[in-house]
Order: structure tokens, then sequence, then C-alpha cells
């Protein structure tokens, strides 16, 4: 970061010549340019000196000898006023003058003191350096030992790259902090080896679904333009296919960045009107359905709020519906309904269509599954659409569930978590539909 | 050719067509099985990914039946690991061509793939005088250039490849006409008829030969 400021330095000037540059902006460069420095000096420091078992043990190290140096010199002042106010004599006030009685042994005993206090003091200050040295060399060994699992960590962690995400650090030893951290560090390394996997799967995925019409696309156009006396009609045919891939392809496409997006569960959260949900639903697939000569009944009573996306959802019964439209057969009755159950709200499509073979009632919603693959391809879809509602009741902390028979019909059904009914929503109020 | 994408499985067939060869077209595995075992393929082009039989069951049949001689198979797939090549050759597969390819390296694998039978080296085949380039699509016998049909050519091209064998019009029927040839029409015939004739211009020795009542062959020196 330091390095990137320099250039700067050069640059200044010129920017204070600019009228147009606010004069905090000089301010601040200044500022950079002072703060640059002082990393630059920290930077001339040896490596060793920056890092953080060099810190500790100047702590360390001054800890012990500031105390030690305390202690010392309460003994000394101590022993000093305790051997200082020693009686080696007495005066007496007399007409005469003063008059001084010296006891000789206890004066001699009494320099006797004066000198070991002196050597105390030559000892103490002797005693106290070493004490330094040696809290100093102890402090780098116990400060290494501490950062041990540390380094352990760096160096387990630099050994990750995007490409192999198996490597974990399994720092052993006891359960203090450190090995909490590292076993943070594994479980979150295997959530981003996990994701990558899913990721990595369904891009392979991906490609070999597009990779599909390409060939079409590629084998057709190769076989034509090689023929020198392909005919209009032939021409005309490839073109034709062309058209049917790239549209099918776009569609793919657009399927993919959607079921992408969600994976990212950056999903907008807003209470959702299930009713006003169901309705329009309903009214975007009544064409459709008539065409179709089906009959589209939907019921759903007001009050029934959710928390999410709106269009996701929509999105999600538009998925359901279109599925009902194209596989019921003409003269029946497609029904597209919500309520509430305890805390869960539900919306359902139910058509009486061809029903879903045990066998693939699992199946169904899985990526790029087609009941009729020939059949889904020529119709341009993608095999995401089911995926996709699965996907979006599942963000939505809810899920889909499906009843079905062959042969009678099937239905889906997205359950959400209900939510109170917002304050301004009406009259329902805030104690919501439940209440 | 067998895949479940018509659109390619057709714009194959007809590139292949033109090239000469005589080719079926089956669009999922049941259909596959159930031509492989009627007619003799010299090659299958299987797709692996299909709607119930695919590619690899197709082709782990074919090679657990008592089909003599074996079809090759070039494998067909967009999947492009390691692993999903690995399983494609270890189920008996000859080859492996990853879509989309290119239709002239589809070409030359076919080529390739069918001249493991014989002996030739490369796609030039040589008996006597005669001289076949299948990738340039060319014949000559000698110096002379030689002007023919697709189905004439493959037609030499089959000769060519088993020099002084005795071939069966059902043999040349099965290996060089498709299925919608009628084995009740004197096709093999006439084609043969006209390919001897525009192998040998008078004065030239012939060099088909019919061996009454039992078919046809290229003779070598």
């Amino acid at each position: 970061m330091t390095s990137s400021w320099t250039p700067q330095d050069g640059r200044e000037p010129r920017t204070g010549e600019l009228p147009t540059v606010p004069a905090g902006a000089s301010t601040a460069a200044v500022h950079t340019r002072l703060h640059s420095r002082g990393v630059r000096f920290a930077d001339r420091l040896p490596a060793w000196m920056g890092s953080i078992r060099f810190r500790l043990t100047v702590v360390y190290s001054s800890v012990v000898f500031g105390l030690a140096a305390l202690a010392v010199t309460v003994i000394y002042l101590g022993l000093r006023y305790t051997l200082e106010n020693q009686t080696v004599g007495t005066v007496y006030e007399t007409p005469q003058g003063r008059l001084i009685e010296v006891d000789t042994a206890q004066y001699l005993q009494n320099r006797a003191y004066g000198r070991a206090l002196e050597s105390l003091r030559v000892f103490s200050f002797g005693a106290l350096l070493a004490l330094f040295f040696v809290s100093l060399v102890v402090g780098w060994f116990v400060s290494g030992r501490m950062l041990r699992p540390i380094g352990q960590i760096t160096r387990a962690v630099r050994r990750i790259q995007a490409s192999d995400l198996s490597q974990r650090i399994n720092l052993g030893g006891p359960d203090d902090e450190l090995r909490r951290l590292a076993d943070t560090f594994d479980d979150m390394l295997g959530r981003v080896d996990d994701a990558f996997e899913s990721q990595r799967q369904f891009i392979h995925e991906a490609s070999h679904e597009l990779r599909n019409p390409l060939a079409v696309i590629r084998t057709n156009l190769e076989v034509t333009l090689s023929d020198p006396d392909a005919t209009a009609e032939e021409l005309r045919h490839t073109a034709e296919v062309v058209e049917r891939s790239t549209e099918r392809m776009a569609r793919l496409v657009d399927d993919l960045l959607v079921y992408a997006r969600k994976g990212t569960l950056s999903l907008e959260r807003q209470p959702v009107d299930v009713a006003l949900l169901i309705s329009e639903a309903a009214d975007e697939f009544a064409a459709p359905a008539e065409a179709a000569g089906q009959a589209l009944e939907q019921e759903a009573p007001p009050g029934l709020w959710v928390l999410g996306d709106r269009l996701a959802l929509r999105q999600a019964l538009a998925n359901l519906l279109a599925n009902a439209v194209r596989l019921a057969p003409a003269g029946t009755t497609i029904r597209v309904r919500a309520g509430r159950e305890g805390p869960w709200v539900w919306m359902s499509v139910e058509d009486q269509g061809p029903g879903i073979a045990p066998e693939d009632r699992e199946r169904v919603f899985q990526r790029f599954w087609r009941g009729d693959p020939a059949e889904s391809r020529a119709q341009g879809r993608s095999g995401l659409g089911l995926t996709i509602v699965r996907q979006t009741a599942e963000s939505h902390g809810g899920e889909v569930k499906l009843a079905t028979e062959l042969g009678r019909g099937a239905a889906f059904a997205i359950w959400l978590p209900a939510i109170a009914a917002p304050v301004d929503a009406g009259p329902t109020g805030p104690t919501g539909p439940g209440a | 050719m067998v895949d479940d994408e018509v659109e390619l499985a057709e714009a194959v067939a007809r590139g292949l067509r033109r090239e000469g060869y005589a080719v079926d077209v089956a669009h999922d595995g049941d259909e596959a099985l159930a031509k492989a075992f009627v007619n003799g393929y010299d090659l299958l082009c299987l797709d692996i990914t299909m709607p119930g039989t695919d590619g690899r069951e197709v082709c782990r049949q074919v090679r657990a039946s008592d089909l003599d001689p074996q079809p090759r198979v070039l494998m067909l797939t967009a999947r492009d690991s390691l692993d999903d090549r690995v399983a494609g050759l270890d189920d008996g597969a000859d080859d492996y061509l990853v879509k989309p390819f290119a239709f002239p390296e589809l070409l030359a694998r076919v080529r390739s793939l069918l001249r493991r039978d014989t002996a030739a080296a490369s796609a030039v085949f040589t008996v006597g005088e005669l001289m076949l380039d299948d990738a340039r699509h060319e014949a000559r016998r000698g110096d002379r250039r030689l002007d023919l049909t697709a189905k004439e050519f493959a037609l030499l091209r089959y000769f060519m490849t088993r020099p002084g064998e005795v071939l069966s019009q059902e043999t040349l029927l099965e290996h060089v006409w498709d299925e919608h040839a009628d084995p009740f029409t004197n096709t093999v015939r006439v084609t043969v008829g006209t390919l001897r004739r525009k192998l040998a211009v008078e004065g030239e020795e012939p060099l088909i030969e019919t061996v009454i009542g039992r078919g046809y062959r290229l003779l070598s020196p």
C-alpha cells in the first residue's frame, strides 16, 4: 500500500495548481505523505522487528524488568532507610557546648553496613541487567512457542489454492483459542470447497447442455456449406435448424442466469401479498390455458403474506403454470390456489394432466431433467423450470411438495413461512390473518 | 449414426452419405440395438447421452453380442471430462469425439476407424494399378483419373479394402447401401457393372471379375 502511494508524491504539487481541487484534498495528500513516511521508516526495520513475536518479547521483557527493578529499588531504599537511622552515638546539650558520645562499635558496624549497602546496589544493578537480557531471551522463546500454531496456520493456508481446496489446517493440541481459530478456518474451507464443487458441477452440466445445440448448428453448417451443389431448399432447411438451435440456446442461457442469480441468495426481501401474486399469475396464463382448451380456476383468501422476492415467487408460479398448461389435456381444469396452515402459507398449482411416475418424482426437480428430451428440445425448454421453483422455495426458507397420481394429475405446492400483514397493508392489521 | 438430437443425426448422415458411405440413423439406444443386430454395420457413431438405453449401454451390448465382425464404435458426446472418456473407451468404444466437433475431423476418424480392418496405413489405398485417395475423394487407374459417382466410389473403396475376396451381392448391399435399399432390385449388379466399365476402358484388362453364383471379386496382382 505504501509503495502505491509513493508516485503521488511527485504528482501532488500539480494537483495543488488545479483550482478545482478543494482545499481539503491537499491536506489529505500531505497527511498521506506523512503517514507513508512513517510506514517507510518501519519498512526499513528488519522484518523480525515488525513481528508480533518481537513485540511480545519486548513487552514481556519490559514488564519483568520493570517489576524486578521496582522490587530491588524498594528493598534497597527500605534497607538504606533502616540502616541510616541507626543510633551510633548520643549528643548531649551542655552549657559548655555539645558533647558527643560515640558508640565506637556501633559506628564501625554502621560503616560496614554502608559498604554492604554499596555492594548491594552494585549487585542489584548487575542482576537487573542480567535479568533484562535473560528476560529478552526467555520472552523470545516463550512468544515463539505461543505463536507456533499461527505459523502452522499460515503455512497451511498458503498451500491452499483455488484449484485445490482439499487442504486443511488440522491443528492439533489442546482446545484453545488458536485451535478454535484453526477449526473455524477448516469449517469455512469445507463450505467453500462444497460451494466450489457444486459450482463446478453446475458449469459442467450447463456447458454440456449448451454443447448439444452448438453441435447441431456447427455440423449442419459444415455439412451444408461444404456441399457446392446445395440447393436453396437445403440452405433454407439449414438456416431453420440454426434458428431453432439458437432459440433453444437463448432460452437456456436466460434460465441459467435466473438460476445462477438465485444461487447467490441476494434475494430482495419484502412483504408479498400472496392473493395478488396468485391472481397475477392466473391472469398471465388465462389466455394460454384458454387456447389449450383448459379452464383455469383461482382461489386465494386475502390477507396471506410472505416475506420474499416478488418477481422470483411469480416466476416460480409461472413455471408451475406453464408446465400444467403444457401437459394437461383440453377440457380439464387447472387450479391455482393459496391458503394457510399453521405458520405456513402454501401456493399450489393442480392439473388433471398425465401425472408423474413414482420413479420420476424426485428427478423432476433435477437440473436439466426433461420428461421427453426430444420434444422439450423442439420446444426450446431448458430443463430448469422445476429446479428454479425448488430453489426459489428453499431460498425463501420453504419447500416444494408434489402430490401426483399417474393418469390423474399433479399438484405442486410451494410452502413458505407466513408473516403478519404489514401495518400499512389494510384492515387486517398487524395481528395478521391467523388471529 | 445414433443420436437423440434428430437434427444433428440427420446432418451427420447427410454429410457421410455425400462421402459415399451408406448411413442408417437411429434416435435412441433401443432403435440402435435393433438395427445393429439386423444389419451388419462397419461403424457405429454413438451419442452417449440418450434417454433410456444410452450410448454406453448400446456399446456394451454390442460388444457382448456374437456379432461378427464386430462394428467399430465412435462415441460422440458433449461430456468431455477425463472420467467420461475413460468410461466410454472402457465400454469398448474405439474412438471418442467431443461435441461440437468439426465435421472434417469426424470424417477423418471414420476413415481411420474403417481402415483398421484393412492393411492400409493411410487414407490412400493401392491395389495393383488402382489408387484410391479416401480423403481427397479421388480414384485413379495408372495415370487415368476415374470419374465415379459417390456410390461407385464407395463400392470401389469396399472392393479395395478386400482385394481378391469374393464378395456376395448381399454383403455389398449390406455394407455399401443403407437400409433403404431394396434388396430385390438389381441395384448392386447395375452399379458393379458401371464401375467395372469405368475401371477398364477398351483395351484395358477388366479388374472386377464375376464369380458365378457367388459374387464379385477385385483382381489383385
